[in-house]
């Protein structure tokens, strides 16, 4: 008998920690943050919503929210959660490592043949600073506001760097709102380009002249790109370097298995790791309060602004254009840095309208040059607010 | 109601992001001008070294 109960004690200690908890104030809102880890998951399995960042954020959210996480070690300073942040996202060297392999996944080549599309890039990073302001009017402190409005970078790593850099309270909201609204920009840009041009510009057709890029021009561009950033904007430069070191390792020719190395294992293993590091921020406490709604609002008007940027930047050149040289405005949303995505859907419209309407590498060159402009916005925020 | 929206956007938070966001765009339209320039040069540079190279 007595050993009987000196088991069923056992057991109950087992549960002893979750059995003390506050079921208001504790265990309702850990049963949420489950529900949210888990509607991630579904999102990233089910739906195909960037799946190689919100699965592992999706777990980690899990993860951090079991009872007594802290204590246990999870999230503790000695857990190995908060072990990897303090590497990789305290000093911001997981976005600048996932970086290196974007860059070596980008070929610039559109953009070099057709420079003057980087315009557009930059046109597009309207809707980071509109949502500043909105931000800033809805009652964010503006160190908090810029790093909401990095959201319509459309881009993950320049919005974790940036919101990090800032010391943002709401960097696991931030980082949901990015990777989900760039999932969703086949969803969120067709309504704004729609409403923004008419049957007429959608229309248009652009004549491809696939000049031809020497190696050279190739090799030379991510170190004159990077040298430019650093003389001009500072704040930008450990962003824009890594991008340009990872182009420089695909682009010069002798380094093919570094390069292959840097855009499959680097940032396969990179993104494994911040996915479950971030989601150290996706705890109850921090993540269950009324400016999360607030911030999936904000970056859902940066994306829409972004396009509408993009879009009507394209429609004011066309103004000064001649009738034959007119640009089809709907490129000008692809100056998001969300890439591919945002190329392959203005082509798709472009398709839609005309069968015969091939705007898929005007809108790929926009598209990269989005990536830079992008980056650059970054700094630009940082310059004024880090 | 017009008091308070008058202070609002008044604050000196909204005034400070507002020309932030105007310096900041200014400032990445005059970073990719360069940028677009440079390309230009590499290319024209670029296509004169592989004609050279040709002849």
């Amino acid at each position: 008998m007595e050993t009987l109960i000196n088991i069923g004690q056992k057991i109950l200690a087992i549960f002893d920690g979750t059995m003390q908890m506050d079921f208001t104030s504790e265990v309702i809102p850990m049963v949420v943050m489950w529900a949210i880890g888990g509607l991630l998951i579904y999102l990233a399995i089910a739906k195909d919503m960037e799946p190689t960042l919100l699965l592992p954020m999706g777990f980690g959210t899990i993860l951090v929210n079991l009872p007594l996480a802290e204590m246990v070690g999870v999230i503790s300073e000695e857990g190995a959660i908060k072990i990897l942040y303090n590497a990789g996202i305290a000093n911001e060297l997981f976005p600048l490592l996932l970086f290196i392999g974007i860059g070596a996944m980008i070929d610039f080549g559109p953009l070099l043949s057709n420079p003057k599309l980087m315009i557009f890039g930059a046109a597009a990073q309207f809707g980071i600073f509109f949502t500043l302001s909105m931000a800033t009017l809805l009652g964010f402190p503006i160190k908090e506001a810029a790093s909401i409005a990095v959201i319509g970078a459309a881009d993950g790593p320049t919005s974790i760097f940036v919101a990090n850099e800032l010391g943002s309270q709401n960097i696991g909201a931030i980082i949901v709102a990015a990777y989900s609204y760039m999932a969703l920009v086949p969803i969120v840009q067709p309504p704004v380009i729609k409403l923004l041009t008419t049957k007429k510009e959608r229309l248009i057709r652009m004549k491809y002249e696939g000049k031809a890029v020497s190696k050279r021009t190739k090799i030379l561009f991510p170190i004159v790109v990077t040298v430019i950033v650093g003389l001009v904007s500072q704040q930008s430069v450990a962003l824009v370097g890594f991008l340009m070191f990872g182009n420089l390792i695909r682009e010069c020719g002798v380094l093919d298995s570094l390069s292959e190395t840097a855009q499959k294992v680097l940032a396969n293993l990179v993104t494994i790791l911040l996915g479950i590091t971030v989601a150290t921020n996706m705890n109850a406490a921090k993540f269950l309060k009324w400016e999360t709604a607030l911030i999936l609002g904000l970056g859902l008007v940066a994306f829409i602004f972004d396009t509408a940027g993009g879009v009507l930047f394209a429609k004011l050149i066309n103004l000064f254009l001649p009738k034959d040289k007119k640009i089809n405005p709907m490129i000008g949303a692809a100056g998001i840095s969300a890439f591919p995505m945002s190329s392959r859907v203005v082509h798709k419209m472009g398709l839609e309208e005309d069968n015969q309407n091939f705007l898929l590498m005007h809108a790929t060159g926009v598209n990269v040059s989005g990536q830079v402009a992008s980056v650059i916005a970054g700094g630009m925020i940082l310059n004024f607010f880090g | 109601m017009l008091d308070k929206l008058i202070k609002l956007f008044t604050a000196p938070e909204f005034i400070e992001s507002l020309l932030c966001s105007a310096a900041g765009m200014a400032g990445i339209f005059i970073v990719v001008g360069i940028i677009i320039l440079s390309i230009v040069l590499l290319n024209k540079f670029g296509s004169m070294a592989d004609n050279k190279n040709k002849e």
